[in-house]
């Protein structure tokens, strides 16, 4: 925000105006193109966060890491939390 | 000859290698949409999931090497190619997403993995379409696109060039899975394949009797430098798309023609841009717009041309290295197991 306000109206500074340099598109395809670029990455983003909850419920299991970690520290599951076992 | 038909040989290179090498894997991603096994899907998964990205990333060459080096064809040709690029880049994110999802999850994941196929289709789809709607013509103003959002349609021509490319990619990657794989899976991109040479020969056929008449663009086919040109390209394409159709076999036994229908896929592709270069250049946007006309100032050409030429061989070095790791048939001895 701090680069493009002190910049602006300039896209080069000094030398090209954003206003000359913006392309001849009609505004609706671009709004579509935008809130479906917002769509996609808010839906990529809640299946990445569900991934991520997902394999940090499952554990290390029997993996590399569960031999790394001292069995002392590795806390128990939660019954809410643990996999449909 | 000038710089600027040397950076116009970069962005060739760069084009080739992507329909080349992105080519086989979008196809096989239309192949998982047609088959059923999930076995099968998994073992074309393999195939796929290791080298997309390198693949993918000479997409990136040539838009950059458009942008740097043409910035008269950038600025015409994407706002006036906006729908397909758009659609074709929504198309790639998830089939991206999908295929990384996929090899986390055991067996074939149905929604991951249809995503994976219908990406792969649509991606194909439209850079068949942005090539159509692109070498039909647009007519521009200054140096801007002077046109609507759906201009590069040329009344559905674009849409018969994105069927040709999607029918392309197939079968490039029938022959892919052909010269990868064995037994069933084989045997059913050799079927696959055969009708999909068809259907290609068939759009190309088409796609070419219709370029003049769908938009601006003039053809000179007559001239003496681009008459020898194309010819030989329709030739090879002629000959790529018989050699497919001939060694496209379901015969487990002919084991030893594996790689016939890939070199034939090759001839397809270097035939097609020979005949498409042939009758184009120096056209870059038809039906006016050159690669000279084009092309940057020529200091930054030259600055550019000279970071081309280190970089361009480490790329294909270190990509051709990941194919030589990944030579050999994938595990073909579990088809059928389930």
């Amino acid at each position: 925000v701090t680069a493009e306000s002190g910049r602006q109206p300039w896209i080069v500074y000094g030398k090209l105006l954003t206003a000359q340099a913006v392309s001849p598109l009609k505004p609706v395809p671009v709004l579509v193109s935008l809130v479906a670029f917002i769509a996609i990455y808010v839906t990529l983003l809640g299946v990445f966060a569900r991934y991520v909850v997902r394999l940090v419920r499952e554990g290390p299991g029997d993996g590399p890491l569960a031999e790394a970690a001292p069995r002392t520290l590795r806390p128990e599951p939660l019954p809410g939390l643990s996999p449909a076992s | 000859m000038h710089l600027s038909d040397v950076w116009m040989a970069f962005v060739f290179v760069a084009l080739t290698m992507y329909i080349v090498l992105d080519g086989w894997d979008l196809g096989i991603g239309v192949l998982t949409l047609l088959d059923r096994d999930a076995a099968r899907r998994r073992d074309m998964h393999a195939l796929v999931s290791w080298l997309w990205d390198g693949n993918e990333s000479w997409l990136v060459l040539v838009a950059l090497t458009l942008w740097a080096g043409m910035p008269l064809v950038a600025g015409i040709a994407l706002p006036a190619l906006y729908v397909p690029l758009v659609l074709m880049l929504f198309a790639l994110i998830a089939r991206g997403v999908a295929l990384q999802l996929i090899e986390h999850h055991d067996g074939w994941h149905p929604v991951w993995g249809r995503v994976f196929g219908i990406g792969s289709l649509v991606a194909g789809f439209c850079q068949g379409a942005t090539f159509g709607g692109l070498v039909a013509g647009f007519n521009s103003r200054g140096g801007a696109f002077a046109g609507g959002p759906f201009t590069f349609l040329h009344h559905g021509y674009a849409l018969l060039t994105g069927l040709t490319a999607v029918a392309l990619y197939l079968v490039a990657g029938c022959a892919y899975v052909y010269l990868k794989c064995g037994g069933e899976t084989r045997r059913r991109a050799a079927h696959t394949g055969r009708v999909a040479v068809v259907a290609l020969a068939a759009g190309t056929l088409a796609s070419w009797l219709l370029a003049s008449a769908a938009g601006p663009l003039t053809l000179h086919p007559g001239e003496t430098p681009r008459l020898p040109v194309w010819l030989t390209g329709a030739l090879l394409l002629t000959a790529g798309l018989a050699l497919a159709l001939r060694s496209f076999r379901s015969d487990p036994a002919a084991g030893r023609s594996d790689r016939a229908p890939w070199l034939a896929t090759l001839a397809v592709y270097g035939g097609g841009l020979l005949v498409a270069a042939g009758l184009l250049y120096p056209t870059l946007v038809p039906p006016g717009v050159t690669v000279h006309e084009a092309a940057s100032p020529h200091s930054t050409l030259l600055f550019m041309t000279i970071a081309m030429a280190v970089f361009l061989p480490i790329v294909v070095t270190y990509e051709s290295y990941g194919y030589w790791v990944f030579r050999g048939k994938v595990d073909a001895t579990r088809d059928g197991a389930g």
